[in-house]
């Protein structure tokens, strides 16, 4: 009988609309990468399972709708969150812009205890784009890293969902980070004893 | 709100993993699910694993495209011949899924049973404070700390929400016995009751199938009773218990699980949802050695509620607000055993908690006629008291008494009580226009195997299950002379002054 322990990591997956989220989550878990775009409604979801150190993590990842108007379901998943991936096109300078308003939208929603120590991870996706071919490489990593410094040391990959680069280093990078920070969680909240005697009309008294 | 499954705000490719998921291992089962509003799972009645977490965020993505369409409650789903049942709570979704045919009414209604037993185990306190202050609050590792948390909630799904009676009408079931020997037993209860400190309750009740027979509050105390649903709670906490405590002494001697006990943290959740008492859960053995040889023959005829012994015992819980009251309890659990033991009283006792009521019980001259020239047509009865908070249901017939049958025959109950309150005036299988007024409500309903007549007067509720070959005529002949016959019994049926 296994003696590792098991725990949940819910991982959402947020960005612009076409960044990839859809098409990294469908990589990570599935080894698929689909060409076609195709909008994502409210939210998906996948589950995979991996071991990190001596611990098997299910992780629940959600994929969100980056489009504006499908923006308000997605919000209700962010609820219990254990870590963040918050993606970018390294070819579109507003999908990295957008990336403080995801991150602020994301901490006042979902409201973390210590939002300073909340694990969120930054990718930035389609590295394998050849420049002058169909767009153009406009963050650098340096700028990229820069900007993750600033916001307190938020961790950075750079990914290619179509080519299947550093995908899984990403994922399991998250799945590493949340655990650490579960581990820091205080011990399990269990309410005292019920004071009987100073329950609704109590009296003192024998028995019947 | 309901919802189907193509109202859904997620893409397809989920929902194939989240169907798999809800269909399980068997196909038929029914299932339990607990997870927070997270989307992440408290409770499996399958046990937690990965495809739980599937089926976890499926709900999520439910209930949220739910309150997003129409800002309402996520109520159930039909898909593909499986009904869900969901039921939500600020903090929690409680979910059951069946292809039994029950329908998305009967299925909440269990969940409500499913919270309670959670809320039993963790408190109220710990699911909306702590997962209000952090919705990463791993109810999990909560019911990790609590006592007995799995085996409770498996205790419920996998026994009680399928063949108890008592998960059907919201009242408990009782021991039938002579009204003094109850009284000599309630009194010899209190007696005990005196020797814990920061008391709660005594109670009593029958070892197979968790029937009362009877329980003593401290003088003064408010409420003077303990609500049904509470009592619920506590009868699954001393099943699970003593399961538990069977478990651990295989291979040890039978002596040794005579004196099986337990002291642990239990909430009541109709009491205080927000805090614990430590229950202290034993059997008192009555001590009459020739008890089997005096009554042996007589004892093989009875329908015994529980045949995992031959031991003349009764189960007793002590509930008390001390965690220092273990040593107190043992004395009261003695005390209680020697005084019951005195004048033999224990000995009748426990032999009407071993014995259940039978249809072969009811005197000749109530049913005689119908009974014996009809070919034995009823089946099965319970006798529904709602504001004694109490029921007595029969033992099942010989040709009904397999599990599948009694599972089967306590979820078209399930569907009767629920038609049955949720319509006014005469409820009738014919086409006669409902009497709004009316004191008295019956429901005939034929079966393939059986027959279910439901009657509801103005203070009781009685269900009868017959042979299908039954004529509508003779059920509500037997019914209306049943019916007489039991509500003059009902000083021996019932526990008495408690409301």
């Amino acid at each position: 009988m296994s003696t590792k322990k098991r725990t949940l990591l819910k991982v959402i997956i947020l960005g612009d609309s076409g960044v990839g989220k859809t098409s990294l989550m469908s990589q990570y878990v599935n080894n698929k990468f689909s060409k076609q775009y195709k909008a994502t409604i409210g939210a998906d979801f996948m589950t995979k399972e991996i071991t990190v150190d001596d611990t098997v993590v299910t992780l629940q990842i959600w994929d969100t709708a980056g489009q504006e108007r499908f923006q308000s379901l997605g919000v209700s998943f962010y609820r219990g969150a254990d870590c963040v991936m918050c993606v970018y096109d390294v070819n579109s300078a507003k999908s990295f812009e957008s990336l403080e308003n995801w991150r602020n939208e994301f901490l006042v929603q979902a409201s973390p205890s210590d939002p300073d120590k909340f694990p969120i991870v930054v990718v930035g996706n389609k590295i394998d784009v050849e420049e002058g071919k169909e767009s153009k490489r406009v963050i650098s990593e340096k700028k990229a890293k820069s900007w993750c410094t600033s916001k307190g040391g938020l961790m950075h990959f750079e990914c290619s969902a179509k080519e299947d680069i550093n995908v899984t280093a990403a994922f399991e990078a998250v799945a590493r980070f949340a655990v650490e920070s579960e581990d820091t969680e205080p011990d399990v909240f269990l309410p005292d004893v019920v004071q009987i005697d100073a329950g609704p009309k109590a009296q003192s008294g024998g028995c019947c | 709100m309901r919802s189907r499954d193509d109202d859904a705000a997620v893409d397809v490719d989920a929902d194939v993993g989240a169907d798999a998921a809800v269909d399980g291992a068997d196909g038929r089962n029914a299932r339990f699910l607990a997870l927070t509003r997270a989307g992440k799972p408290a409770w499996d009645s399958r046990g937690v694993s990965s495809e739980s977490v599937t089926l976890c965020a499926a709900v999520q993505a439910l209930a949220a495209n739910a309150e997003a369409q129409g800002g309402g409650e996520l109520e159930g789903v039909d898909y593909a011949g499986r009904a869900l049942g969901c039921a939500s709570t600020s903090t929690m979704i409680y979910v059951a899924s069946s292809a039994e045919g029950e329908s998305v009414g009967v299925l909440r209604k269990k969940l409500k049973y499913v919270e309670d037993v959670m809320t039993s185990c963790v408190t109220n306190a710990a699911l909306v404070g702590a997962l209000g202050k952090n919705s990463r609050f791993d109810v999990r590792r909560a019911m990790a700390a609590a006592t007995l948390a799995d085996e409770r909630l498996h205790e419920l799904a996998t026994r009680g929400l399928r063949r108890d009676t008592a998960y059907v009408f919201d009242t408990y079931r009782t021991v039938g016995m002579s009204h003094e020997v109850r009284r000599s037993a309630t009194r010899a209860m209190g007696d005990a009751l005196r020797l814990v400190t920061k008391p709660f309750a005594g109670v009593a009740f029958g070892i197979g199938d968790s029937r009362l027979v009877t329980y003593v509050k401290p003088r003064g105390h408010r409420p003077q009773t303990i609500s049904a649903r509470d009592v619920m709670v506590l009868m699954n906490y001393a099943r699970a218990t003593s399961r538990s405590a069977e478990s651990k002494k295989e291979g040890e001697d039978e002596g040794d699980a005579t004196h099986a006990e337990s002291f642990g943290r239990v909430c009541l959740p109709e009491f205080n949802p927000d805090g614990f008492m430590h229950a202290y859960v034993s059997y008192i053995e009555a001590k009459s050695g020739d008890t089997e040889a005096r009554e042996g023959d007589e004892e093989k005829n009875d329908a015994v509620a529980s045949s995992s012994t031959s031991r003349e015992r009764v189960g007793v819980c002590f509930l008390t607000a001390s965690a220092e009251a273990l040593e107190e309890c043992r004395a009261a659990r003695d005390a209680l055993e020697k005084r019951l033991n005195a004048d033999d009283t224990l000995t009748t006792i426990a032999r009407a908690a071993r014995r259940q009521l039978r249809v072969s019980d009811v005197p000749e001259d109530v049913l005689g006629r119908y009974q014996v020239e009809h070919d034995e047509p009823l089946l099965h009865f319970v006798y529904n008291r709602p504001a004694r908070q109490q029921h007595v249901s029969s033992a099942f017939a010989s040709s009904v008494s397999d599990d599948r049958s009694v599972e089967t025959i306590t979820r078209a109950y399930a569907m009767m009580y629920e038609n049955m309150t949720e319509l006014d005036g005469t409820v009738d299988a014919t086409t006669k226009p409902p009497m709004e007024h009316s004191a008295q409500r019956v429901r005939y309903e034929r079966r393939k195997r059986d027959s279910v007549l439901a009657c509801v007067g103005g203070d009781f509720e009685i269900y009868l299950t017959f042979k299908p070959s039954a004529t509508v005529t003779v059920a509500v002949a037997m019914c209306n002379r049943l019916c007489v016959w039991l509500r003059v019994s009902e000083p021996e049926l019932f526990l008495e002054n408690l409301v």
